[in-house]
């Protein structure tokens, strides 16, 4: 069975283990992502002195916002556009197709222990950072947990655009520049630098329901200011996203995978 | 007479091919290059393609147990032809049976069945010790825990690897990483092996280790193996038959010995142990380098044997070492050709 969940889990939990061997790297990206918190930190800090609440978001709130979209996107790890790009170019997928699985899903399974590993070791420094700075904001447990449950369909979201741009590596020799403008589009667009309601109403009103605000924006502002009614439109809204996306990946797939050329050895 | 020739009809009968190919062609689509800006900027709305023949009309059968070596230079559609055979590359046309799947419609089923090796490319987790690994294949080609447990012992066994199934990937030499290679590559007993240039940059004993588990596979069992190499040796140990395709085409399909018939060259490398002041006058020998201490031959065998060659001209001569070599792989075709 090509579709066993247990292979699948399998490779998730290895690639888990076998990142632990670059351990030291990714306390450099702990280190670098403080310092990211660090200056919003100081800059939200000059904004608030004027008002106690923006676009209804205390100081603390927009603190662990900044914290929270700032952890998603890092672990989302966009890079994944080159990384499939590249295993096209050069032919390392051919080891994956020699194999009984299905190679998107095994993708998934590296990616998401790829998630896993940077949200606990990035993600725990990040989250305790905001809390020195900011102090603990207003969350039971229940809201925690649905919106993580929120954040992990963005991050499949995302893994799900991301591997279909990286597959336009069928066509195009190079995909850089989609990686730039995809980076580019989830940090603006997709609220990484700012939550969406700073912007001026017209933007947001175009940007509010692209697919970017639901990989970033919607679930960080969930797990800030949780409401319930939200939950299940943002749901909604990226289940929705999700199953567009998914028949783009399997079409850009089925069509590009004819087109491989396995070159030298 | 009779049993002889009821023995012979039932090996005819029991000669199963695993794998059918008829008329394979593979023509790569490859982008013409523009010159000048405007040719460029054309080229990017109006790209042209030009077609590049691999695998030129192909049709050949392999039977059940049979090893079975792929020469030719490079580019010479070797590899091609075994990627199509494996599912990974999708043909232009014709038609392949390998076990009875089409490779590049049922490649997930049929990779149940087969076990492949790119000596260019590794599949072991680099970072983690062989053991991770072997766990993670068994669990992808759905291994039952015992049978996994017991194939693995015999296998580590097979390959003497006692020593580093627990030593991360990256601390192991090639010779001990292609033996690793092996091992994750028959853990599912696959019926055909499919090795793409298997001893590349391996040292001789590597190679020689290489060669001998690779006859032990096909005995024990009754691997069908597919191999792709440069090095004539590894054709000349393992195969009873080769394939030779030069531009595509299969040149020859026979066996081995029919063709070191019909070499006509040999290389001859003699070192002396003193500088070889004057260089005799050879018939049916060409001299293709000369160094102060030693010189390179190329030997027409139908005119002269190297034993003869050597006792008519370089007797008094205090040579050092000799070495033999059949000549490369190109000349072997071209003289084949």
């Amino acid at each position: 069975m090509v579709l066993s969940v247990s292979k699948y889990f399998t490779l998730a939990f290895v690639d888990f283990r076998e990142k632990f061997y670059y351990f030291g790297a990714q306390l450099f990206h702990a280190f670098f992502i403080c310092v990211i918190i660090f200056i919003f930190f100081n800059i939200w800090k000059a904004i608030y002195a004027q008002k106690a609440v923006i676009e209804g978001f205390t100081f603390a709130q927009m603190l662990w916002y900044v914290a929270v979209a700032e952890v998603i996107v890092f672990c989302s790890d966009l890079r994944w556009i080159e990384t499939v790009s590249d295993e096209i170019k050069t032919g390392v997928i051919g080891i994956t197709l020699l194999k009984p699985m299905s190679y998107v899903l095994s993708r998934f399974a590296l990616f998401l222990g790829n998630f896993f590993y940077k949200f606990i070791v990035v993600g725990v420094v990040a989250f305790f950072l905001a809390l020195i700075l900011a102090g603990p904001i207003d969350a039971s447990i229940l809201s925690i947990v649905l919106s993580f449950f929120s954040i992990i369909l963005g991050v499949m979201l995302n893994f799900v655009i991301v591997v279909s741009l990286g597959f336009l590596a069928f066509w195009l020799e190079e995909t850089s520049a989609i990686f730039w403008i995809y980076q580019k589009s989830i940090f603006i667009l997709g609220g990484m630098l700012l939550p969406l309601d700073i912007y001026p109403d017209w933007i947001k009103g175009w940007i509010i329901n692209l697919p970017f605000a639901y990989m970033v924006y919607k679930p960080a502002k969930l797990m800030i200011q949780f409401n319930f009614n939200d939950f299940l439109i943002t749901l909604a809204w990226q289940f929705g996203w999700l199953i567009l996306f998914t028949v783009v990946l399997y079409f850009v797939y089925t069509v590009g995978i004819k087109r491989v050329q396995i070159n030298g050895g | 007479m009779r049993n002889y020739f009821i023995l012979l009809c039932s090996l005819i009968l029991f000669m199963v091919p695993v794998i059918i190919v008829n008329n394979l062609t593979k023509i790569f689509k490859v982008k013409s290059k523009a010159v000048g800006f405007f040719g460029k900027l054309k080229s990017i709305i109006l790209p042209k393609y030009s077609g590049v023949i691999a695998v030129n009309n192909v049709s050949f059968e392999i039977n059940e147990g049979e090893i079975v070596g792929f020469i030719g230079p490079n580019g010479a559609g070797k590899s091609t032809t075994l990627k199509m055979l494996t599912g990974i590359l999708f043909p232009t046309s014709g038609k392949i049976d390998v076990l009875g799947f089409n490779p590049h419609e049922q490649r997930a089923k049929l990779a149940f069945k087969i076990g492949t090796i790119f000596g260019q490319r590794q599949q072991l987790l680099y970072h983690l010790p062989p053991i991770d690994s072997f766990n993670v294949f068994s669990k992808i080609y759905e291994i039952g825990k015992a049978e996994y447990k017991e194939r693995l012992a015999s296998l580590v066994k097979l390959f003497n690897l006692e020593r580093y199934l627990y030593t991360p990937v990256r601390k192991l030499s090639l010779g001990e990483r292609m033996r690793c290679e092996f091992v994750a590559s028959v853990l599912h007993k696959p019926q055909v092996l499919f090795l793409d240039e298997p001893t590349i940059g391996l040292d001789i004993i590597a190679k020689k280790k290489v060669r001998e588990f690779i006859k032990k596979l096909n005995e024990i069992e009754k691997t069908t193996i597919i191999l792709t190499s440069h090095d004539l040796d590894d054709i000349e140990e393992l195969c009873s038959r080769v394939i030779i395709i030069n531009e595509g085409k299969i040149l020859y399909d026979g066996s081995l010995d029919k063709i070191k018939k019909k070499l006509k060259y040999k290389i001859l490398d003699v070192y002396f142990h003193e500088p070889l002041k004057v260089l005799p006058k050879i018939p049916n020998a060409k001299v293709i380098e000369q160094e102060t201490f030693r010189i390179k031959l190329q030997v027409n065998r139908s005119k002269i044997s190297v034993i003869e060659l050597l006792d008519k001209y370089f007797k008094h001569c205090k040579i050092d070492d000799i070495i033999i070599e059949d000549p490369p792989i190109e000349e072997v075709i071209e003289q084949w050709y």
